[in-house]
């Protein structure tokens, strides 16, 4: 009798093994504990080339690698000048510039896929997370506006578009990461919140989820008078993949807390999830479906090519 | 008298987040209070928030 549960166990293990490497096969591997390629990196972007950019907080740097992972070249080093870094934080590419914005400092970076500093677009607002569409028309996306921004390549916003109204205006609360499909409908997902809007190419909303993957209610301390901050973040990235699929890094959850993918239909329907091998901070899939984590702090960066369901 | 008082206020109310992180604080908390104190004067206390926030994207 306890043979035959055990080999039932073993079975379902086997199963569930195999269906997480089904979808998931590993392309490269870039940086590890015992090399300096990494420190740790933060967010990270892809060229038409399939060359592989990161932003380096701790090495105050952006790196570009090849598809196969060998290094290229490094810009950065501490400092508020062109080309120089205090926490560089997002960074996306689009027609053949670099754009890579600072953690603490407003402004957003711009190199061309050479690393060559180009230009500098400055602004007040600090921004939490952007979105390039073409070099004149950039969304931002700010902690402490519940509202998303087109900016132009000068720092001119020329169009502002609110959120429904939040009820909170705790600063974390209003979070919020994007994703953005080839039909220009965007995602905006509140990471502390465990929201999911999803507007069309013309700002129209066209619908709001609430996520259930996460484990329980945010819990938050009061830290400092009149700002209280979370413990845990819910949701950890967002991405949309070649076919639409909206992915989603869980951050909380009853198991596997940071590698489990949720997948949605652009309807918001769950379609399917992925458990990665190990917890990363961060999630981004490129236009060949393959997508970029993190593990080990930061010092190391996957890559893997998702298979379709 | 009344300046006393202020330094006294204002002594506490820096205090506050030693007081908060008495119980083992985490990594990022640490660095909440340092960017706490770091930013107090100028008002910048988003930028706390926002580097919060990064940091515990990186705690499992």
């Amino acid at each position: 009798m306890n043979k035959s549960i055990f080999i039932i166990i073993l079975i379902c293990m086997l199963f569930l093994f195999g269906f997480t490497e089904n979808h998931l096969q590993l392309i490269t591997t870039i940086g590890s504990e015992e090399d300096t390629l990494l420190y740790r990196w933060v967010n990270v972007a892809v060229d038409e080339k399939d060359n592989i950019y990161v932003t380096d907080m701790l090495d105050c740097s952006v790196k570009k690698f090849d598809q196969n992972g060998n290094f290229i070249k490094k810009i950065g080093r501490r400092g508020s000048g062109p080309g120089e870094f205090i926490a560089p934080a997002t960074i996306r590419f689009q027609d053949g510039l670099l754009y890579v914005s600072e953690q603490q400092t407003p402004g957003i970076q711009v190199f061309d896929n050479d690393l060559n500093f180009k230009y500098k677009i400055t602004f007040s607002i600090p921004i939490n997370d952007f979105h390039v569409f073409n070099e004149n028309l950039i969304l931002l996306l700010s902690p402490l506006k519940s509202s998303y921004f087109y900016m132009d390549k000068k720092g001119n916003i020329f169009k502002i578009i609110s959120f429904q109204k939040e009820l909170s205006e705790n600063m974390f609360l209003i979070m919020k990461k994007i994703a953005v499909d080839n039909a220009g409908n965007k995602y905006f997902l509140s990471q502390f919140k465990g929201e999911l809007n999803k507007y069309d190419k013309y700002d129209k909303k066209i619908w709001t989820l609430a996520l259930k993957n996460a484990s329980g209610e945010i819990k938050f301390k009061r830290l400092i008078p009149g700002m209280d901050v979370p413990e845990k973040m819910l949701y950890k990235g967002i991405t949309v993949d070649k076919n639409g699929r909206i992915l989603i890094l869980v951050g909380q959850a009853p198991v596997n807390s940071s590698r489990l993918i949720s997948i949605l239909d652009p309807s918001g329907n769950k379609v399917g999830e992925i458990v990665l091998p190990e917890a990363s901070h961060s999630l981004y899939c490129d236009s060949n479906n393959r997508i970029y984590v993190g593990r080990n702090q930061g010092t190391s960066l996957k890559v893997y090519k998702l298979d379709s369901m | 008298m009344k300046k006393s008082f202020v330094i006294i206020l204002l002594v506490i109310f820096l205090s506050m987040p030693m007081i908060s992180f008495a119980s083992a604080p985490t990594g990022c908390e640490r660095m909440f209070q340092r960017c706490y104190f770091d930013n107090i004067l100028t008002g910048n206390l988003w930028a706390c928030g926002v580097g919060y926030a990064f940091c515990i994207a990186f705690v499992e």
